[in-house]
């Protein structure tokens, strides 16, 4: 057994401190990275996350005013569809007209013919 | 010191390893963005098609609501015309009607029913005199023609004829001839006797002896007919028969020169151009009364009624003309003369 010089056992404290303090350095170099990982990853997804976002909102904005469009476009039809319909029996009923006419024409002029073969009253 | 300083390298290979890794890690993180290049492509072309047919859409509406309302304006304007015509006619119909009734001066007597109108008129001429009724027919029904109680062969005045019927007007009807069959006298009409469309005793051709009467519709018919479709095809209704033609499409014709001449009461059957009937009766043989008129004056005179076809139906003794009961003309024989047919308007 050896006899402890002076100043050996402080060296060995020494030793255990920079060793310590290697391994501190170490584990925040290593939080350091994760940490600097972490947000570099995180704000990269973010951008993407928010760029996505963006073209969604732009789209769903664009296809609401597609959909509007799409009803009006819808509700313009009904009522062509509507009025349409509604022309075709004013049609019909003109047709009838017409037709009615044509026959009140007809007994109109018999009735003027039978006129110009009325008597004449100043006898 | 060498040892620490390769412990240090070994310590930071992971973390430059994540560092190259993370060198290009935001162009590559680009990648998970979500493809809306090719999206936004479609959508301009979708939004341009919306356009598109919103335009064709608002243009089609456009039409249509124009096309109706010009379909309406029309419907309004012909409307109008109908209404102007309908008027024009009612006030041409009724211009006539004045000019006919101004020629035949105050009515006697007037019977108005759904089914007939009747207006009587007295006709005092010089040397003879008579009545007049003009009939609008409103329904064919109203119009009859009678074979004498008991049926054919037999004879009926005109008075019975009308009584027995509950009738508001009747007049003796179409010519007759007697025949004595198994020592009894029977009595037949002449010509063509039709009654509820079906013809008494068949159908006699004659270009001389005519037809008049009414068609199931109401309509006048009147002429010569020697064919049996010529008069089928009119569908006579009810009708009888005797000569001359007086009028025709208001123009005299020819009579036989006896009939033109001689002056005998007279029963006539006619037309107004406007569909009206007349029935006219003249007295005769009585010159304190009525001494009888000509076919040619009476011709005269029916054109000058403004008549557009006039028939002569049979007169002499058988002239009777009775009105709500009453027989108003002076029968020439002094009684009433019993006839094959007579003419009847049921209320």
């Amino acid at each position: 057994m050896g006899e402890q010089r002076p100043g050996q056992g402080r060296s060995s404290i020494v030793k255990i401190l920079i060793a310590l303090s290697l391994v501190i350095l170490w584990g925040g170099m290593v939080f350091g990275g994760y940490y600097f990982a972490r947000q570099y990853v995180e704000l990269s997804i973010r951008n993407v996350q928010k760029t996505n976002a963006t073209s969604v909102e732009t789209l769903g904005g664009r296809l609401d005013t597609m959909s509007a469009q799409l009803k009006d476009i819808e509700n313009t039809l009904r009522g062509a569809g509507l009025t349409l319909s509604s022309s075709d029996s004013t049609q019909k009923e003109l047709n009838k007209k017409i037709e009615n006419l044509d026959r009140q024409l007809q007994e109109l002029e018999r009735s003027l013919k039978t006129l110009k073969e009325a008597p004449n009253a100043a006898r | 010191m060498r040892l620490v300083n390769l412990l240090f390298v070994f310590v930071l290979a992971p973390f430059i390893g994540l560092g190259i890794a993370f060198v290009d890690f935001e162009l590559k993180a680009q990648d998970m963005s979500l493809p809306f290049k090719g999206l936004n492509a479609s959508v301009e072309t979708i939004e341009k098609d919306s356009k598109y047919l919103w335009q064709n859409v608002t243009i089609l509406n456009r039409s249509a609501v124009e096309q109706d309302r010009n379909y309406k304006d029309q419907n309004r304007v012909l409307g109008n015309l109908a209404a102007k015509s309908q008027s024009q006619k009612e006030m041409s119909d009724q211009i006539y009607e004045d000019r006919i009734l101004s020629m035949l001066g105050p009515p006697i007597g007037i019977h108005r029913s759904a089914r007939v109108e009747i207006k009587v008129f007295k006709l005092d001429e010089l040397g003879y005199r008579g009545y007049i009724a003009k009939l609008k027919l409103f329904d064919p029904s109203a119009f009859n023609v009678l074979l004498a109680a008991g049926g054919l062969g037999r004879r009926e005045t005109t008075e019975r004829a009308v009584a027995r019927t509950g009738a508001v007007l009747g007049i003796n009807g179409g010519g007759f001839y007697t025949a004595v069959s198994n020592g009894v006298q029977q009595a037949y009409p002449i010509g063509n006797t039709v009654i509820e469309g079906k013809f008494v005793g068949g159908f006699n051709p004659s270009s001389e002896v005519f037809f008049s009467g009414i068609s199931k519709s109401g309509k006048f018919i009147g002429g010569t007919f020697t064919d049996y479709a010529a008069l089928a095809n009119l569908e006579p209704w009810q009708g009888v028969s005797f000569l001359p033609v007086l009028i025709k499409g208001g123009k005299p014709l020819k009579v036989p020169g006896e009939w033109a001449t001689t002056k005998q009461p007279r029963t006539i059957i006619g037309e107004y151009a406007n569909g009206d009937l007349i029935m006219i009766v003249v007295d005769g043989r009585q010159s304190d009364w009525s001494s009888g008129v000509t076919l040619e004056r009476l011709q005269d005179k029916l054109a000058e009624l403004g008549v557009k076809e006039g028939y002569n139906l049979d007169g002499g003794g058988s002239s009777t003309f009775i009105f709500k009961g009453q027989v108003l003309n002076r029968p020439s024989d002094g009684e009433h003369r019993p006839v094959v047919t007579n003419i009847i308007i049921r209320p």
